[in-house]
């Protein structure tokens, strides 16, 4: 199994992937699965066990982000 | 009967000559064709072969003549181009990254995009055979950079990671390089010129 965390656009990325790494957090960027979406979006991998403190962090700095397993 | 001559052509030119001559000839009509090349020779048969158009090999020496009937229908799926193409080895590629960056633009962007490439990489079916990394390309492949996870892995796969002595010279990161080996411009310049394929991400 492997999450995804999904944003409204790039720049949301950008901003989320400083927030995750100035936490310590590791995170891997990766295009979104074309069966999500077929635009040229990014998204990131995150272990499972990660994936409530990332959404935390991020929520905390009013950053939209959606969860998918896949 | 026709004789289409093609000595002196390489494929597919042999191929396309037959097959236009093939298009003029009526039903039943005869054709020879002449090649002194072994590999259009081959490729020839395999040609008509697909075409359904049963031939017979007239001569084999000094000239290969082939000749045949041309049949009622003429049915074949794949263009001549198809049967001289080099059979494609699944690593005969090579990943060059230039900088740190995908793209040139937004400096931020273009990191981003390169983690992206390489992590896309990872689940390419087909991989390439070596990665290599110059000028600020290097940075990739330094301690604590976040990519590193995703070379050490294409490492895992069998994919030769190589970066730059040069450049790790000058960016002063020789003592960090972790994941790879050091090469040399010579070798850079080989792998390339041997790859039937080059992509810079």
């Amino acid at each position: 199994m492997q999450m995804i965390l999904l944003f409204p656009n790039v720049r949301e990325v950008m901003k989320a992937d400083r927030i995750l790494k100035d936490n310590g957090l590791k995170v891997q960027v990766m295009p979104v699965p074309e069966r999500i979406s077929s635009e040229c979006g990014m998204c990131m991998s995150v272990a499972p066990e990660l994936v409530s403190d990332a959404i935390r962090m991020l929520q905390v700095k009013d950053i939209t982000v959606e969860c998918y397993e896949i | 009967m026709k004789t289409i001559d093609t000595r002196g052509l390489r494929c597919p030119a042999p191929l396309i000559e037959t097959k236009k001559a093939i298009d003029k000839m009526s039903e039943a009509e005869e054709a020879e064709i002449i090649l002194d090349n072994d590999v259009a020779f081959k490729n020839l048969q395999e040609y008509l072969t697909d075409l359904k158009i049963n031939y017979e090999i007239k001569s084999t020496h000094p000239e290969m003549i082939i000749r045949f009937a041309k049949p009622g229908e003429v049915a074949g799926s794949k263009r001549p181009e198809d049967f001289c193409g080099v059979p494609s080895t699944s690593n005969d590629y090579v990943v060059v990254i230039k900088s740190s960056e995908m793209g040139s633009g937004d400096p931020e962007l273009g990191a981003l995009l390169m983690r992206a490439f390489l992590n896309s990489l990872l689940e390419n079916t087909v991989l390439p055979s070596a990665i290599l990394l110059y000028n600020s390309g290097v940075r990739l492949a330094i301690e604590n950079a976040d990519t590193l996870d995703s070379l050490r892995q294409l490492e895992e796969k069998g994919i030769m990671i190589m970066s730059c002595g040069t450049c790790l010279d000058f960016y002063q990161l020789k003592e960090r390089l972790s994941v790879g080996i050091i090469t040399n411009m010579y070798k850079i310049l080989q792998l390339q010129t041997n790859a039937s394929k080059v992509i810079y991400p």
